[in-house]
């Protein structure tokens, strides 16, 4: 029943023949969808889709993966009708209990003041001035402005019916569609009913709006458009003459509309029904949203959600779904029939709309066609695996076979030459038919299903091992190359600049130009879906289609004859049935291309197949530390609204394991979305091109950084400004520029305090030893002198001792005698006292000016011992007892006293002599002092005392002699 | 006539001192020199014999020096007062012969007026002491906790270490030259004590003994 309406509703658009499997894709509880009721559909700022639905809360859609928000997530009911987007970005959800707002992160809920039962929110719409309209079970409408909520049903100047829909027009207007009330419009804080012929007694189910500013009104009638203030029905078509139960908008301003069967397209007056036997649902649509890329979304009431984005390739043949014949053979007559060859199911031959088959019943061979090809007059020629050849025309078969003269029944390939003679590929070698009989070329090598003839004539057969030519007699190899001849042949094809194309059974194509002598190589490296090329076919416009196992790949080439790209059509394009099959592909009269698949044919919409020039919209989804997500507010001050990634990030040092999580949101085709993606600062590029929706950075070094991502569509196309994130990582202290100063700076002290450690104990060590040396230099010298001395004094003593005697011998010695022996006496005295002193004064210790004083006072209590003269010393030196003076200024001031003693003794007629030392920071002073009868004033200058003067100037000294006739005092006064 | 006559023997290894210090001492009448030796070996070995009462100990002696010597000779006739006789008082050496047990010094250069003075001094109990023998001993009694030094001899030592003449002490002690050097005499001996005692106490402290 169904199918006869379908039929009837149907009017041709394009030469679309026959209708088939389009190209309906079901998303439902097997895909992730939370439940399979789903009440309402909205799209939000990224480009996901947010499914209402009766039961698991909201689903949100992101083109792969659902992820279900629940009451669990703060929601308010699992039961959801009616959600939307605000223009700030926020997700409205009109639940079983209540309306509830979700910013992101938190759920707000609104208050209607709404009784219970009545809390069930069926509508909500944003107008153009922000507000917020709600409808609920209770009848009438809620007002929500800034942050007031007003109601308004009949008390207030409304209506107390329940609201159906909420929707303003073009200038702004809110309109709102009752259930038992009409239509109302609210303007200037007045609600006013709308009056129309139309609008009475209909029942209005849903208002629209579209992009271009037309305002629709889904009704009980059909669709009513309003027209200024004027109503009028959109469209007088029969099949429009049903309720129509929600709109939606796709692609150049096609309409959707939801019937009681399934959905129409229309356009301009022309329209397309949908319904359950084109692959569509027959649940109920509850709600239609074409997405920003233009694919539709239909919601359905009991199986989840349907996506329909156009076919590039739409199904031609039989509309029974259940039994899509493998196609392996098509051909055209010249009344524009189409001949399909099928396995098992006859040859299809659709007439315009009129779709049969030619089964063995109607007199063929065999059920199974492998191949078909249309001669000069007209009749088709069918060949089977092993039933031999029909031939087709006007209705009539004639069957071939081997008892007819033909060579081989294995059919497998049909061409027809130029010249109009038929060549078929069979199992036992090539035929051919020249109208009258058959005749075989044995060949060596065995035939691989592909024929063709060159522009130069050439003839062209596939075999297992390469690419052979034909003249008629014999065959030869006709390209010469190490991979192809080893290679089963599948396809052949020849351009418009007459380069040969070979497609091979597992090594990809190769095209081969004679006149240049050029070959070159396509295979999957370079962007093929696949190796194994079934079928090759160049459209009018120059593209050439590749028929794999994976899909149809089609190849546009640049002026110039070189690969521009290639694009792999498969499912997603309607191409369900993916793979391709020999000698399956077909150029009608019309240019259309046809391709026979394992499920039926299929038809190849040149207008359909636009670029995609819709950029996928690139967010950051997730950022992770260490693999987890973590709360960010110790590391950042704010974490955006939706996604929760941190703002103004700032880690410490040892936390530098980032994972950039991210999305390049399209629904169109989401598994073709590439991405690239670098960090500025820390890469010196892009990162190759990737499918990942991840970005894994480990052990980031400190700096400022800003983590950059783009990604391209399935065509190629990239973003033009990459989303970023900035973040920083702050270096430890050990890493900052000022550690290292500072520690450069303490090493250098140090390399300093060491250096003078080392240099000091080195000084140390130097000048011990140099003490030694100069203590035992000391030593030395001193024992040499007195060793010296020792001799000499011993002789002076035997000289002095031998006088001695001598005199005493000599008692009666005369004056003279006596006086020579004094002489000789004294004389040895001198020079013995004279060696002593020199002997001290060799003594270092000798420098020191209490040594001095002590050596000169033992030489006075000596001296003047002997003569009874009273000598009295003091030292007078306080704590400073170690003054010392420069070497060799001893013996000066040991002379200056001796000889001042000396003439004490000689002259002075003293009793008592004083010798004193005085020592005052650095002077000294010695002070010889008598109390004899003094020197007259010219004696002070006499030959002895000018030598004390001298001795005094030698050793920088200040000698000062006062004398009068109670004494004489000799002052030396000197620095130390 | 023996009796009265005081004992001497010379350890001189310059013969022409040694003669003439004996000749010298020989005129004297209550002097007699009874043995010479130009070393201390052949001194000691005929000491017993000798018993002399003073010894003249020459420091520069070839052998055994002259303060080993001395050591050795005050072992076997502890009362025997030896003056040792030095060309130039090294003050080390003299100290040391005075530790040894020398009771005083006189230097070999004298005439023979001085000698018999010098010789006189120390037989009537005095001795000369040099500023800085002085202060050796001062230092070396200080070394000892318990001095053995009388109040007086320590005052008397300390002036000395601190310079002061003979005459100087004297006045400033209010004793004469002559009690000021009977006190040098006493130290000198207790020195020879002290230093006894410290070897003792050093040879005990090492555990030599």
């Amino acid at each position: 029943m169904f199918r006869t309406q379908a039929l009837l509703i149907i009017i041709l658009l394009l030469a679309r023949i026959g209708q088939a499997q389009h190209n309906f894709v079901q998303y439902s509880v097997q895909n992730g969808l939370a439940q399979s009721q789903v009440s309402d559909i909205c799209e939000d700022q990224f480009g996901y889709l947010w499914f209402a639905t009766r039961g698991g809360g909201l689903s949100k859609f992101d083109g792969t993966k659902f992820h279900n928000i629940t009451i669990r997530d703060g929601l308010k009911s699992n039961i959801v009708y009616k959600v939307i987007e605000d223009s700030k970005g926020n997700i409205w959800a009109g639940t079983d209990e209540g309306l509830t707002k979700y910013d992101g992160k938190v759920f707000a809920t609104m208050d209607l003041n709404l009784e219970g039962s009545f809390n069930v929110i069926r509508n909500i719409f944003e107008d153009t001035y922000g507000n917020i309209w709600a409808s609920s079970a209770r009848g009438g409408v809620s007002l929500i402005k800034d942050s007031t909520i007003a109601t308004y049903n009949s008390s207030n100047g409304f209506t107390d019916s329940v609201v159906s829909d909420i929707a303003s027009d073009k200038l702004g207007k809110v309109y709102i569609s009752t259930i038992m009330d009409g239509l109302y419009v609210y303007e200037g804080a007045n609600f006013k009913k709308v009056h129309h012929p139309l609008l009475r007694e209909n029942y209005i189910y849903e208002l629209f709006l579209d992009r271009s500013g037309r305002f629709y009104l889904a009704t009980h009638k059909g669709v009513i458009i309003k027209d200024g203030s004027n109503f009028r029905l959109l469209s007088q078509h029969p099949s429009l003459e049903q309720p129509i139960y929600t709109i939606g908008q796709g692609k150049d301003e096609h309409l959707w509309l939801a019937t009681a069967l399934g959905i129409i397209e229309y356009h301009e007056a022309v329209l397309q029904e949908y319904t359950h036997a084109d692959g569509f649902s027959n649940v109920g649509v509850t709600s239609i949203h074409g997405d920003r890329e233009g694919n539709m979304w239909f919601s359905t009431f009991g199986e989840g959600v349907y996506k329909y984005q156009g076919e590039i390739f739409s199904p031609v043949g039989k509309q029974d779904n259940e039994s899509q014949d493998v196609i392996l053979a098509i051909t055209q007559d010249p009344q524009q029939r189409m001949y399909f060859g099928t396995l098992g199911g006859g040859m299809l031959v659709i007439d315009g709309k009129k779709v049969t088959s030619l089964t063995m019943n109607d007199g063929l061979s065999s059920n199974s066609i492998i191949s078909a090809v249309t001669d000069k007059s007209g009749a088709v020629w069918a060949g089977t695996p092993g039933s031999g050849l029909n031939r087709i025309y006007n209705q009539i078969i004639d069957t071939y076979s081997t008892e007819e003269g033909l060579p081989d029944s294995y059919i497998f390939a049909a061409m027809r030459d130029f010249s109009g003679s038929l060549w078929f590929a069979s199992r036992k070698g090539l035929l051919r038919y020249n109208g009258k009989k058959f005749e075989i070329a044995n060949s060596s090598v065995r035939l691989s299903g592909a024929l063709l003839q060159l522009k130069d004539s050439t003839l062209l057969i596939g075999t297992s091992h390469g690419v052979m030519q034909y003249n008629g007699k014999v065959f030869t190899p006709f390209l010469k190359d190490k991979l192809f001849s080893q290679q089963e042949i599948l396809s052949l094809a020849q351009d418009e600049k007459g380069t040969v194309w070979i497609g091979s059974n597992g090594k990809g194509l190769c095209k081969y130009n004679a006149e240049s002598n050029s070959i070159g190589y396509i295979s999957e490296n370079d962007g093929l879906a696949s190796n194994l090329i079934y079928n090759l076919i160049f459209d009018d416009g120059g593209k050439l289609f590749v028929g794999t196992e994976k899909g149809i790949d089609k190849i546009t080439f640049d002026s110039l004859g070189k690969i521009n790209a290639i694009r792999n059509f498969n499912q997603t394009e309607g191409f369900k049935g993916v793979e391709a099959n020999q000698n399956a592909a077909y150029k009608t009269k019309d240019g259309s291309i046809l391709f026979g698949s394992v499920m039926g044919v299929y038809r190849y919409n040149r207008e359909i197949d636009v670029p995609n020039t819709h950029r996928p919209i690139t967010h950051l989804t997730n950022v992770k530390l260490f693999f987890e997500s973590i709360d960010w507010s110790q590391y950042s001050d704010s974490t955006s609204q939706w996604f929760n990634i941190p703002q103004n990030l700032v880690l410490p040092h040892d936390k530098n394991h980032l994972i950039f999580e991210f999305l390049g949101s399209s629904l169109k085709n989401p598994d073709k979305v590439r991405y690239r993606y670098k960090i500025a600062n820390l890469d010196a590029a892009w990162s190759p091109i990737v499918s990942s929706t991840q970005a894994i950075y480990n052990n980031i070094p400190p700096g400022k950084y800003t983590f950059m991502v783009k990604s391209s569509n399935d065509e190629g196309v990239w973003d033009e400004n990459p989303v970023t994130l900035l973040f920083e990582i702050k270096p430890a202290l050990w890493q900052t520029w000022y550690f290292y100063l500072a520690l450069g700076i303490f090493a250098l002290i140090i390399i300093r305090i060491w250096n003078n450690y080392r240099i000091g104990r080195k000084l140390k060590q130097v000048m011990q030893i140099e003490n030694i040396k100069k203590e035992e230099r000391d030593k030395i010298r001193k024992r040499m002198a007195r060793d010296f001395h020792d001799e000499l004094g011993n002789k002076l003593a035997t000289i002095s001792v031998s006088t001695n005697i001598l005199s005493y011998a000599l008692k009666d010695k005369s004056k003279e005698v006596e006086s020579l022996l004094h002489t000789i006496e004294s004389s040895s005295k001198y020079l013995f006292s004279g060696t002593k002193d020199f002997i001290w004064s060799i003594d270092m210790h000798s420098d020191n000016v209490s040594e001095i004083f002590s050596y000169l006072k033992d030489f006075g209590e000596d001296y003047f011992g002997k003569v009874n003269i009273d000598f009295y010393a003091e030292q007078n030196i306080g704590e400073k007892q170690t003054k010392s003076l420069p070497a060799g200024c001893s013996r000066q001031v040991v002379m200056i006293f001796k000889e001042g003693m000396t003439n004490i003794l000689k002259h002075a007629e003293a009793d008592s002599v004083h010798f004193s030392l005085h020592i005052k920071m650095n002077t000294f002073n010695f002070i010889l002092k008598d109390n004899g009868k003094g020197m007259c004033n010219n004696n002070i200058t006499g030959h002895g005392l000018q030598n004390m003067q001298n001795r005094a100037a030698e050793i920088k000294g200040h000698l000062v002699i006062d004398s009068d006739h109670e004494g004489t005092r000799i002052t030396l006064e000197g620095t130390t | 006539m023996n009796y009265f006559r005081t004992r001497i023997c010379i350890v001189e290894d310059n013969v022409a001192v040694k003669d003439g210090f004996a000749l010298i001492l020989n005129s004297i009448s209550s002097y007699y020199v009874i043995n010479t030796y130009t070393n201390c070996e052949a001194a000691i070995k005929n000491l017993k014999n000798d018993s002399p009462d003073i010894i003249l100990m020459d420091l520069e002696l070839p052998g055994m020096s002259g303060i080993k010597g001395t050591a050795e000779i005050k072992k076997i006739l502890p009362k025997v007062d030896i003056i040792i006789n030095t060309i130039f008082e090294d003050s080390d050496l003299v100290f040391e012969a005075l530790c040894a047990g020398a009771s005083g010094y006189i230097t070999k250069n004298s005439n023979y007026k001085e000698l018999l003075d010098s010789i006189d001094q120390v037989v009537k109990g005095g001795a000369p002491m040099s500023t800085k023998i002085a202060k050796m001993v001062v230092k070396s009694f200080q070394k000892n906790p318990h001095s053995p030094l009388s109040n007086r001899e320590t005052e008397v030592l300390e002036q000395i270490a601190k310079g002061k003449s003979y005459s100087g002490i004297a006045k400033e002690l209010f004793i004469t030259k002559e009690t000021a050097k009977s006190h040098i005499k006493n130290i000198y001996s207790k020195l020879q004590v002290n230093s006894k005692a410290q070897a003792i106490a050093k040879a005990k402290s090492d555990k030599l003994i």
